[in-house]
């Protein structure tokens, strides 16, 4: 049932935020247009790569590019579902938190959904220019939804994990912001350029791996269920984390008595 | 211009407080740096050896990235159009009309007190990355350094200059955002990912004589291979794309103030 009311609750919210945006159409329609065409030109980016060479560790153009729609996508689906989980430093920061603990939801989920980027869902869209373009298999398409909302949770809930240090240090977000550019940039590349070190980096501290990689050779270039599986408990752990940090960091919060409300 | 000058300075100390953010932009930098390191010794094969892509060997490609990345990571973009496009939207902008200064040149300035103050970190930490992943550049000189100093600083005021006009747009459009990401990816596909030298002989003199070669491959390829002729060819255009950006920039400016409603209050 709390399952249930929670994604009632974050569709209400994403409808709400649609709306919003929607009052604006030119800027909504460009925002998504624009953003699919910023995607686009990283596309050309590894066509002249891979006329520089053939394939970098076994992955070619397509698998590449497989990368790229699953990074995208998952980005996409963090900002535009939980966009508001990039406005905890400020709330925190301006004690404007208050609003929030005083509603019946969970105090994440409400930060989390209330706000929705709309160039994210340019981000989406691309994923599936991405598929036509490498023409991928048709049940790829399918495929590709539990793979970027798993990608969008892992990556909104590494982030909320360490923007959670807010509540205890000033500038907390420093840390997060790191990890997450860290995350962004590294989850777009052939995992084979990476050296020993830095992979054991990507499947722990910082889960870029299991953002991109492990999606794209697992769920679709050699289909491995024992890896389905690892993802999507990895998923939920960081989903887990992500609670328990915020909710503990909750306990070191000060309200800033600010009058507010939310319309 | 004096008053320019104690923006820009004001700027700079304002900067100066949030070292956190430096902090996180020099760790951003350091990532994207060995990322792309790693991706170009692997195109080039194991550690490169004596390998050449089209000129390049991989040292000079390296040294020509960490140039580009300096570049890429001092000037914030959607930083720089936002601070337009929030002055104008949110109506700020009003109050800065019956100031002493022209509003554009006082939020060019205005950044480049924040991009100096980037570059503080961001010039020695690319220093330091090239030499500990690379060794020192090839035939490199002590004298170049103030003519690589003078077309870093040309170029990140270029920079600062076309985003800057980019904002303006928000005179007559909700949101400018979106039209810096489609130049910062020109930026980036033309200037920052490869020399001119890799695109198709067709291409190669329109980007020669692009804004991009101007901000970004110019002062880059001077850094992986440095001589006089290409630094005097690398200033002349920068300083051809400075005056022109500026003067589109006041003109912008000047037809945009018009579509102001000052409400009062």
């Amino acid at each position: 049932m709390g399952v249930k009311n929670n994604f009632k609750l974050i569709f209400s919210y994403y409808k709400l935020n649609i709306k919003k945006e929607w009052k604006y159409k030119p800027s909504f329609f460009m925002q998504i247009a624009m953003m699919i065409l910023n995607d686009l030109f990283f596309i050309i980016q590894w066509y002249i790569i891979f006329n520089l060479v053939d394939n970098i560790g076994g992955y070619g153009f397509n698998e590449t590019m497989l990368l790229w729609a699953i990074a995208a996508g998952g980005f996409g689906v963090s900002h535009a579902f939980f966009g508001g989980a990039w406005n905890i430093k400020d709330i925190v920061y301006e004690g404007k938190l208050d609003v929030y603990l005083t509603q019946p939801k969970n105090v994440l989920l409400n930060v989390a959904c209330s706000a929705t980027d709309v160039s994210a869902i340019g981000d989406i869209f691309y994923v599936y220019v991405v598929l036509f373009l490498i023409n991928a298999h048709w049940y790829w398409f399918l495929v590709i939804i539990p793979v970027i909302i798993m990608a969008g949770l892992i990556y909104v809930s590494v982030y909320v994990t360490f923007v959670s240090l807010c509540f205890y240090i000033k500038r907390g977000d420093a840390v997060a912001k790191s990890v997450e550019g860290t995350m962004n940039k590294a989850a777009n590349y052939p995992p084979a350029i990476y050296n020993f070190v830095v992979r054991g980096l990507f499947f722990t501290l910082i889960p870029t791996f299991f953002y991109t990689f492990i999606p794209a050779q697992y769920f679709f270039l050699t289909p491995n269920v024992w890896w389905i599986l690892i993802s999507v408990v990895v998923t939920v752990l960081w989903v887990v984390l992500a609670f328990v940090s915020f909710k503990m960091g909750l306990k070191k919060y000060n309200s800033g008595n600010l009058m507010g409300g939310r319309l | 211009m004096n008053k320019y000058l104690n923006i820009y300075a004001t700027s700079f100390k304002q900067e100066s407080k949030t070292y956190a953010n430096s902090l996180t932009s020099v760790v951003s930098f350091v990532v994207i740096i060995y990322i792309f390191q790693q991706l170009w010794r692997f195109i080039y094969g194991g550690n490169g050896g004596g390998t050449l892509i089209n000129g390049y060997t991989i040292n000079m490609m390296i040294w020509y990235m960490i140039m580009a990345e300096v570049l890429m990571y001092s000037v914030n973009a959607r930083g720089v159009t936002r601070a337009f496009g929030n002055d104008i939207k949110s109506g700020k902008i009003a109050y800065q009309l019956n100031k002493p200064y022209n509003y554009y040149m006082y939020q060019v300035f205005s950044q480049l007190g924040e991009i100096m103050w980037k570059l503080v970190f961001l010039v020695p930490t690319g220093i330091i990355m090239g030499l500990v992943l690379l060794g020192p550049i090839q035939n490199f000189s002590v004298i170049y350094v103030l003519p690589l100093a003078i077309s870093l600083l040309l170029a990140v005021v270029l920079t600062a200059v076309i985003y800057g006009t980019v904002g303006l747009l928000t005179f007559w459009i909700e949101e400018a955002t979106p039209f810096t990401w489609i130049v910062q990816k020109f930026q980036m596909l033309f200037g920052l990912f490869f020399p001119p030298e890799f695109f198709p002989t067709w291409l190669q003199p329109i980007i020669n004589y692009s804004p991009v070669y101007a901000m970004m491959s110019g002062p880059c390829k001077l850094m992986a291979s440095f001589s006089w002729d290409l630094f005097l060819n690398v200033s002349i255009s920068q300083i051809v794309y400075v005056a022109f950006f500026i003067s589109l920039g006041l003109l912008i400016y000047k037809l945009g103030t018009k579509k102001v409603n000052v409400n009062g209050g």
